[in-house]
């Protein structure tokens, strides 16, 4: 146990190399698409945000790249100079080692303290009845040191905010050690500092040359961190992509206004000079 | 060089495991010398040494015939039964509860421990004693199976939509199932029974483990020993369901897979035990409910100490129920239902406030 963790910065570099691509993703839910061909890549140490309205399946499509839903056709893989690992077919503990997803809202009634939550994250590292090791708990605090919320360790999930259950979810994922990061709206009811935390960290990890894909409501909060952006649009015949590409290119009124279905202004940020989105009717 | 060992959190379990253990083989011991025969504790153990061959070499004489046979005959074997059958629901309540997410799940409250005892039922009326634990789980079985078929039917009529079986609906389920399997339970004994047969119905709706023999001992503690041990071992799988399914799919579980193994595993246990005792209300919820007060939620520990005091729970209960009106015997369902029923209350209580 303790080799894996200690070789890990080593291994690291040699292995995370490799980008997050899906293509032609198509689902339906009976006989409605969701999703109709979709195809995202995200860059290997970049954020890229998941845009789109309602209904226009964000979250369906992570859920396929994070392998807990089937699609009904596509291919996801991460993408190395020549090779392909695809992780559709990849054995479920092993993807979870390659891969860690932090779903919306994610909660549970039961009294479980902060360690023993963010502990979870390494099931798939150790024997399926095995219990934590002490490396586990050792890589477990690392993780909560990592997202600020060491200091939370003994509190019970139940009684955090909503910015500090985001940096234990974030924790738990990180706890994976994978080498991409899913992301389900990480900044749905939080309030604006923790939403600046919670990006600043993801932007952060991204910089340890993690993969990041998240699913962002707020497109102002996206064109801020986001390296590059996937825009789905809903349509008759389930998601697709309207537009892919640098947040400068994708964020603008001509690309924006028919997805949404508004008037887009871009205005520019003074200090860090990224595109503040404005909306119209 | 400082201890970099993380501190110990498990010796707390493991602490309160041993006292557990201690309580239990201790309630047992005591439990046997208490009943409405004059028997001093000191005649009863007398038995039992001599039973187990170690009488003569601690110099007893061999014991009275009559004293023989009520200890060796009766008491131990009931006495052992219910410690089987405590600590099987509890475990079995424990899975549940991960499982379904559902603080109030429990053998009884979603009906398998009902459609355990109507199978049973059926195979006692027809007299093929030979198939009692098969037809008891297979009216458990049937009974899970009902339950959240019902509730998740339910479930996709209302504006929730995707999740569908919420806790209430699946209890609310569970008790329609549970009503139906006990009326006909009692239909089935009425149907066949002579003479003054129907004191078994109240046997197999209230449970009890007056009856307990070697066989009882035999298949509810071989059953609580293989299936419950095998469940109890499934700590860190019950542990990745915390934050539900997609999480636990996320963390390379396969939930479908694991979800149905349990579930059949709960049924078979819940069956030999439902079998031997009839359907003994609550045991699966009160237990598991006071040991996470006391260990926390992690699953690896709330296991084992569940079946422990869930056994100890029921020795006791059992100890009460044929002791209290003496010399009249209670069902010891009555007992777990008196102690059960507010315990449930107090968690519909509490779940009112966070919901």
């Amino acid at each position: 146990m303790s080799l894996s963790a200690t070789t890990r910065p080593d291994s690291r570099d040699a292995r995370t190399r490799s980008d997050l691509v899906a293509e032609r993703v198509r689902w339906a839910a009976g006989a409605r698409l969701i999703l109709d061909g979709v195809d995202v890549t995200a860059p290997v140490g970049a954020v890229t945000g998941l845009l789109g309205p309602n209904g226009s399946g964000k979250s369906t499509l992570l859920r396929i790249v994070a392998g807990v839903q089937r699609p009904d056709g596509g291919k996801v893989a991460l993408v190395d100079h020549d090779a392909a690992d695809d992780l559709l077919a990849m054995p479920r503990r092993r993807r979870a080692r390659t891969l860690a997803f932090v779903e919306q809202d994610a909660s549970t009634d039961l009294p479980v303290t902060v360690l023993d939550a963010v502990l979870l994250g390494r099931t798939p590292h150790r024997g399926v009845l095995a219990g934590p090791s002490n490396d586990d708990r050792r890589i477990a605090r690392g993780a909560l040191e990592r997202t600020d919320a060491l200091d939370l360790a003994d509190r019970d999930v139940g009684t955090l905010s909503g910015g500090e259950r985001q940096r234990v979810h974030l924790a738990r994922a990180l706890a994976q050690q994978p080498r991409v990061l899913l992301l389900d709206e990480p900044t749905n009811h939080l309030d604006i500092a923790a939403q600046l935390a919670t990006m600043r960290l993801v932007r952060s990890l991204a910089g340890e040359s993690v993969t990041v894909l998240a699913a962002l409501h707020d497109l102002s909060l996206a064109a801020a961190t986001c390296d590059h952006v996937v825009l789905l649009a809903p349509g008759p015949d389930g998601g697709r992509v309207a537009a892919a590409g640098p947040v400068d290119e994708v964020l603008v009124p001509e690309v924006v206004d028919p997805v949404y279905g508004v008037r887009t202004t871009v205005l520019r940020h003074p200090r860090s000079g990224r595109p503040v989105l404005t909306f119209d009717e | 060089m400082s201890d970099v060992r993380a501190p110990a959190r498990p010796g707390r379990a493991v602490v309160t495991g041993m006292i557990a253990m201690a309580a239990l083989v201790l309630s047992v011991v005591v439990a046997v010398t208490i009943g409405p025969a004059e028997l001093a504790p000191a005649d009863v153990w007398h038995v039992v040494a001599t039973r187990l061959g170690v009488g003569d070499a601690l110099g007893f004489a061999t014991p009275d015939r009559l004293v023989d046979g009520m200890v060796w005959q009766l008491r131990l074997p009931r006495v052992l039964t219910a410690a089987a059958v405590g600590g099987g629901l509890a475990v079995c309540g424990v899975v549940m509860q991960a499982l379904t997410r559902n603080s109030l799940a429990d053998p009884y409250l979603l009906g398998l421990s009902s459609g355990a005892s109507l199978g049973a039922a059926c195979v006692l009326v027809l007299g093929a004693t030979v198939l009692l634990p098969v037809a008891a789980f297979a009216g458990a079985t049937a009974a899970l199976a009902a339950t959240l078929g019902l509730a998740a039917a339910a479930g996709r009529g209302s504006s929730g939509g995707v999740g569908g079986s919420t806790p209430t609906r699946t209890v609310l389920a569970g008790l329609a199932v549970g009503q139906l399997a006990a009326a006909a339970t009692s239909f089935v004994i009425f149907w066949s029974a002579k003479g003054d047969q129907y004191r078994e119905i109240l046997s197999w709706l209230m449970g009890s483990v007056a009856g307990a023999t070697w066989t009882s001992v035999a298949i509810a503690g071989g059953a609580a020993l293989v299936l419950g041990t095998l469940l109890a071992s499934t700590g860190s799988l019950l542990d990745a369901f915390t934050f539900g399914d997609t999480a636990a799919a996320a963390l390379g579980v396969p939930v479908v897979r694991v979800r149905w193994l349990l579930l059949v595993g709960v049924a078979l246990l819940t069956g030999a035990l439902v079998s031997q005792s009839g359907s003994i209300g609550f045991v699966g919820l009160i237990l598991p409910h006071a040991v996470r007060l006391v260990v926390g939620a992690r699953h690896r520990a709330l296991l084992p100490l569940s079946a422990l005091c869930g056994a100890t729970f029921l020795v006791w209960a059992d100890t009460l129920a044929r002791t209290v009106f003496e010399p009249r015997e209670l069902p010891v369902g009555i007992v777990t239902a008196a102690i059960g029923a507010p315990v449930f209350a107090l968690l519909l209580w509490n779940r009112r406030s966070s919901a």
